[in-house]
């Protein structure tokens, strides 16, 4: 029989439970002063584990509204990343703004669908306005938020967008390793070319599970990017390389003894000796023609018959069986492997340079792919002392690229658009271009609010540096993709929501609003002076920034910290604008998913209903 | 239709302190039971999708398939009448000794004892104020504009008679049904009196260390108000 809960806003009510226990639950392991949950499984297995999506998979969860909120939340994390934590704390803290405005509002307007309605409107805010908002009012300061503290980025953004992202993840210690190995990993990988597209970063996202390798029993320090591709199996027969310089590769796809017939050819066969011999045959045959072919190295992705081995060592090759088969595609790819005539079992590469590892016990191999441009394939070897720490630090890993790869795509996206905009409108100056496009600023005074002085082309170019050539994370920065890590962003969309543009729905973003700045500001509960200073510091810049203030009048050597550890330029942090705003706007979805449920109905499940053949059965005997 | 929603206007007020405690009082109650949920989700207890019968919370079930509910089990306040969370009159009645422990000291009023259930304030209450209403029900004087008609040279909240005590008392004492023990209506006149004393006295006080031992001395109170309440039902 189905129960009905239903009662006065009841997906209010219970969304707000669910999901405050759930903040309760991550709340203790945001930022890089959080802790890290523990779990423990009945076989004794443990996971030390502080990635919000982890622990929230982990949770037993059977209430609908649960589910649905995690469903949102893997949502989220495949397209970012990020920010799996902070979902959930932003999101607690808008429901329990809903709940306010609609306890504070007018009890003859008040009506069951008002939470309902809110949350419409929200959504249609970020449909409609937030974009603007961010736009026009978060991206111009972000690029000179840094200029005005005197940090010179240029060059160093990646660095500290992976530091950014890697400290909340990872322990400290592994955090100064981590670092610095990714970034080497990118430049290796795109081959420090100029490359302003996002095809390195989507290769390394995309290609990320097949290009590290993880060792379980090493101290961390003992990480490195190797060149070329590393597979996690040691060679089955190893004979070193008779020279240094390009060698050739035989890629065998199925067991070599195995004989194949041709459609529509004929085999007889008399006694299961005369198939013996016959498969022996052929055997031999095909591995006479791989001979001819002067091969150094052997790989299989099955596994090979002992004969086969015996003969690699006879005639001095090296051996490599089950092989990853989508480490050998990509290796096929990388090196385009191509079918030798008559022998269709067969694929043909040119190796580098083939090569035996011994990271922590075992043995693995390196095969190297010869360089011709991105991309250049290198391998990173995660060590790590225990198989927890090691799937942090892979998971942060992963987590950084797909980052990395967001944020390119959005920046060089809205670039894309902008740039067509100013085609487009050539013939008009830059400040109707930039009324045009600031349209909601109905009132002129508000211009001045929104819009800074846009740092020229010219001063940029003697900023920078002498001849150094365009970096794609420069162009990035230069285009406001960043912002510094500590809150940077909160402050901004607060104060942009509330004092930018009085039209549009006015509710929604101060409800927004507010709910951004008591999430922070919760965050450092426990610290609220160094929150009330940093607000008052940032809003001070900020005004600043709107006079258009110089850069040089502020005086070198600015004591202003961006993040509430104090930390010097070498250690600076920065996030990306895109995942924070992909964050809200995925909140508001969830919000308005949420609040859109009318009734939550109970259906018991089967095992529950009490079995009736029992007592018949028992009738009929005694019967 | 807009003739009704203007008179409407007309009759809405801000929540009255009363409400704002209830509300306050409600919000924390939440809150702790949120922050119970969340510790045992990460001890491995399962969140189910149903909600408890007598309070509502989502219930809990731990790994032997037994239900729980955090609030019943651990909060206990649904039975507590002195939590304003729940109970309005208690709410009320906790507002009411504020005000009169920040009030000046009235004119006095030999006659006003007899006044009943008033006579421990006499500012209106909010008319949708149920709990209040169903506990304050009683003979209501005419004329409500003279604040605090009390006997004077005693504090204003102390009611010269034990017996004016009673209709104050939460809500169960009206209903009869309960019987109540002298002991135990005494002890807990007792506590109510000095707690009341100690909230007065904690208006007043100008030392750290004062505030801390008054602050203990109605924690105290207010334990030994629960025992008792739980001694009568039991």
């Amino acid at each position: 029989m189905a129960k009905t809960c239903v009662s006065e806003s009841a997906s209010l009510q219970a969304s707000l439970s669910v999901v405050g226990a759930l903040e309760c639950v991550v709340r203790r392991c945001v930022g890089p002063e959080g802790g890290s949950v523990l779990f423990t499984k009945d076989t004794g297995e443990t996971l030390i584990t502080r990635h919000g999506q982890r622990i929230l998979t982990s949770l037993h969860l059977d209430h609908p509204i649960a589910r649905m909120v995690l469903e949102c939340v893997c949502a989220h994390d495949r397209v970012t990343a990020d920010g799996s934590k902070s979902f959930i704390l932003l999101l607690a803290t808008l429901l329990r703004g809903i709940r306010d405005s609609v306890n504070r509002q007018h009890k003859a307007t008040w009506n069951l669908a008002t939470p309902r309605n809110l949350a419409n409107r929200l959504l249609a805010f970020c449909w409609k306005e937030l974009d603007d908002v961010i736009d026009h009012c978060v991206v111009p300061y972000a690029s000179s938020l840094f200029l005005l503290n005197g940090y010179r980025l240029e060059g160093r953004v990646l660095p500290a967008l992976v530091r950014g992202y890697v400290a909340g993840r990872v322990g400290i210690g592994q955090a100064e390793i981590l670092t610095p190995l990714l970034c080497e990993l990118y430049n290796k990988v795109s081959d420090e070319q100029d490359h302003l597209t996002e095809e390195p970063i989507a290769f390394l996202n995309s290609n990320f599970s097949l290009l590290h390798i993880t060792v379980s029993g090493l101290p961390t320090g003992r990480s490195q990017v190797v060149e070329g591709i590393v597979f996690a199996r040691d060679w089955s027969v190893w004979r070193e390389a008779p020279h240094c310089g390009p060698v050739k590769a035989l890629i065998v796809s199925q067991c070599l003894d195995k004989p194949l017939a041709a459609v529509g050819e004929n085999v007889s066969i008399c006694f299961q000796q005369d198939w013996l011999l016959h498969s022996e045959r052929i055997m031999e045959a095909r591995l006479a023609a791989m001979l001819s072919l002067q091969a150094h190295v052997v790989l299989s992705s099955v596994k090979q018959p002992e004969r086969m081995l015996e003969w690699a060592r006879e005639n001095s090759l090296a051996v490599l069986e089950c092989m990853d088969s989508e480490q050998l595609e990509l290796l096929c790819q990388l090196t385009a492997a191509d079918t030798p005539p008559l022998q269709p079992m067969l694929r043909v590469v040119m190796l580098s340079f083939y090569r035996r590892l011994h990271p922590g016990g075992g043995g693995v191999a390196q095969l190297g792919i010869p360089c011709c441009g991105f991309p250049h394939a290198h391998t990173l070897v995660l060590c790590a002392p225990t198989a927890g720490a090691l799937e942090q630090s892979m998971c942060a890993s992963r987590g950084t690229f797909a980052m990395l790869q967001h944020l390119c795509h959005a920046v060089l996206r809205r670039t894309e658009q902008t740039s067509e905009t100013h085609t487009l409108n050539d013939s008009c100056t830059r400040e109707t271009e930039r009324d045009g496009v600031c349209e909601a600023c109905e009132n002129h005074d508000h211009h001045d609010q929104c819009h800074i002085p846009l740092p020229d082309q010219s001063s940029s170019g003697q900023s920078r540096g002498p001849a150094s050539p365009p970096d794609l994370w420069d162009v990035i920065l230069k285009a406001g993709g960043v912002l510094p890590v500590g809150g940077a962003f909160e402050f901004l969309l607060h104060h942009s929501l509330l004092h930018c543009c009085n039209h549009g729905d006015t509710q929604s973003r101060r409800l927004l609003a507010e709910a951004i700045l008591s999430m922070f500001r919760s965050l450092h509960s426990h610290k609220p002076r160094y929150f009330l200073q940093h607000h008052t510091h940032f809003m001070s810049k900020l005004q600043i920034m709107k006079l258009g203030h110089a850069v040089r009048e502020l005086g070198s050597g600015s004591e202003f910290r961006l993040a509430l550890r104090p930390e010097g330029p070498a250690s600076l942090c920065v996030e990306s604008v895109c995942s924070k705003h992909q964050l809200v706007v995925s909140v508001l979805q969830c919000v308005s998913r949420l609040l859109c449920v009318g009734a939550i109905l109970y259906i018991p499940s089967l095992a529950q209903r009490p079995l009736t053949t029992c007592s018949e059965e028992s009738e009929e005997e005694n019967i | 239709m807009a003739l009704n929603a203007e008179e409407e206007d007309f009759e809405w007020e801000p929540p009255t302190e009363a409400e704002m405690k209830v509300i306050q009082a409600r919000r924390e109650r939440q809150d702790k039971i949120s922050k119970l949920m969340g510790d045992y989700l990460l001890k491995g207890y399962k969140m189910l999708g149903e909600c408890c019968e007598l309070c509502g919370t989502i219930l809990l079930q731990d790994k032997q398939k037994k239900n729980y509910c955090v609030a019943c089990q651990e909060l206990d306040s649904d039975i507590d009448k002195d939590n304003p969370a729940l109970n309005a009159q208690a709410a009320l009645s906790q507002v009411r000794e504020r005000q009169l422990a920040i009030q000046p000291l009235p004119e006095a009023n030999g006659g006003s004892s007899s006044d009943g259930p008033l006579s421990i304030t006499g500012l209106p209450r909010p008319e949708h104020c149920e709990g209040a209403a169903s506990g304050l029900r009683g003979p209501l004087p005419s004329s409500q504009p003279t604040p605090i008609p009390v006997p004077s040279g005693s504090p204003c909240f102390l009611p010269p008679a034990n017996s004016t005590l009673q209709p104050a008392q939460p809500a169960s004492a009206l209903t009869g049904s309960v019987q109540q023990h002298p002991a135990l209506t005494h002890a807990e006149e007792a506590v109510l009196h000095k707690l009341r004393w100690a909230t007065q006295e904690l208006q007043h006080a100008a030392s750290v260390e004062a505030c801390v031992q008054l602050c203990s001395l109605i924690r105290g109170c207010a334990d030994s108000l629960r025992s008792l309440k739980e001694l009568r039902l039991s």
